[in-house]
């Protein structure tokens, strides 16, 4: 097993904080940040990280980079008319370059909502869905679905 | 988006007493596309092959986003610079901006109505007063102003919406033979 700096469990203490006391939460982390070494944590963090295996955290980690990355893109492709800096952005390269560990957050989101973040499936992937060129993003999302879903469950 | 969070980008906007958004958002095109008149495609020379979208630029046209090549692509659907925003007799006009490093950066249409028109990347179509009204941080500023002479006066309204008219007219044509038929 790979030891986790302190700074890894920052938001997991977070959220395992916020199920047990918010105002607490706060308290650790404002305490983590400031390097403090007498910080207490609460019993249900302790619980939470000695129980909790390391795929655990490395998914949670990876949900929130995905996070980060994509509500900066969107955020930066409001207005944008030009697909080459859609995809060329440094946040959609980062989901990109995630591989596999972006694809169940991906389709989590296209799932909800049908977007441009379909075309990360093309980069990762490396091939279209669909060769009609009048599939709509809705189509094309609702394809990628069924097909990694069939992927998934064999 | 609405109406508020268009106005908080494009701040010109809240003095426009034309603006509305006049249709909702479609990832099928981009303003390019809508300002010579394609709703059914991304007009831009990237060259992606990507799921959701049909991405065209004419191979006669160079492969360029800067302006230049941008008005090029406007002169090969038979635009010509021109001077002047205000609507002409016979001419249907188009307005092309670009950013501080000379790329194009977005186009807007002149209305049957003598409004102009504009879609905003992924999302709405609005309407606006004139083109400046969205001349700012993310659209640069006005670069071209671009004339095309067509057979119908500029007054009447456009190919696009009679293309979704008559289709739509098509559509309640055959729904009312269809009950005619299961009438009889």
């Amino acid at each position: 097993m790979k030891p986790l700096l302190m700074t890894s469990f920052v938001p997991i203490l977070i959220s395992s904080g916020i199920a047990s006391n918010p105002i607490q939460a706060t308290t650790l982390y404002n305490d983590l940040k400031k390097g403090s070494a007498d910080y207490k944590l609460s019993s249900s963090a302790i619980k939470h990280i000695t129980e909790s295996k390391e795929a655990d955290y490395t998914s949670l980690l990876n949900q929130v980079k995905f996070n980060k990355h994509y509500q900066t893109w969107l955020k930066k492709i409001t207005f944008c008319a030009r697909v080459d800096k859609m995809v060329e952005d440094d946040d959609f390269q980062s989901i990109v370059n995630m591989g596999q560990d972006a694809v169940p957050f991906i389709i989590n989101e296209l799932s909800n909502k049908p977007s441009f973040l379909v075309w990360a499936l093309n980069f990762i992937y490396n091939f279209k869905i669909s060769a009609d060129p009048t599939t709509t993003i809705e189509e094309a999302s609702h394809k990628w679905i069924k097909y990694l879903t069939l992927q998934v469950n064999g | 988006m609405d109406e508020l969070e268009i106005k908080t980008i494009f701040v010109l906007l809240n003095a426009d007493p034309s603006f509305s958004i006049t249709s909702p958002w479609d990832k099928k095109y981009n303003c390019i596309a809508w300002a010579l008149m394609f709703d059914d495609r991304w007009i831009e020379p990237s060259g992606y092959q990507l799921d959701g979208v049909f991405i065209f630029w004419p191979s006669e046209v160079s492969k360029s986003y800067s302006i230049v090549a941008y008005r090029e692509l406007f002169e090969h659907y038979g635009y010509e610079v021109c001077q002047s925003l205000l609507p002409e007799e016979g001419y249907r006009k188009v307005a092309l901006y670009q950013d501080t490093d000379n790329t194009c950066t977005h186009a807007s249409r002149l209305k049957s109505d003598g409004k102009w028109t504009s879609k905003l990347g992924q999302n709405e179509d609005i309407q606006h007063l004139n083109p400046q009204m969205l001349e700012g941080k993310d659209y640069g500023k006005l670069a071209y102003i671009m004339r095309k002479q067509v057979d119908t006066p500029v007054l009447n309204t456009s190919p696009l919406r009679d293309r979704k008219s008559s289709k739509q007219k098509k559509k309640k044509k055959q729904q009312q033979s269809s009950k005619k038929n299961k009438k009889k």
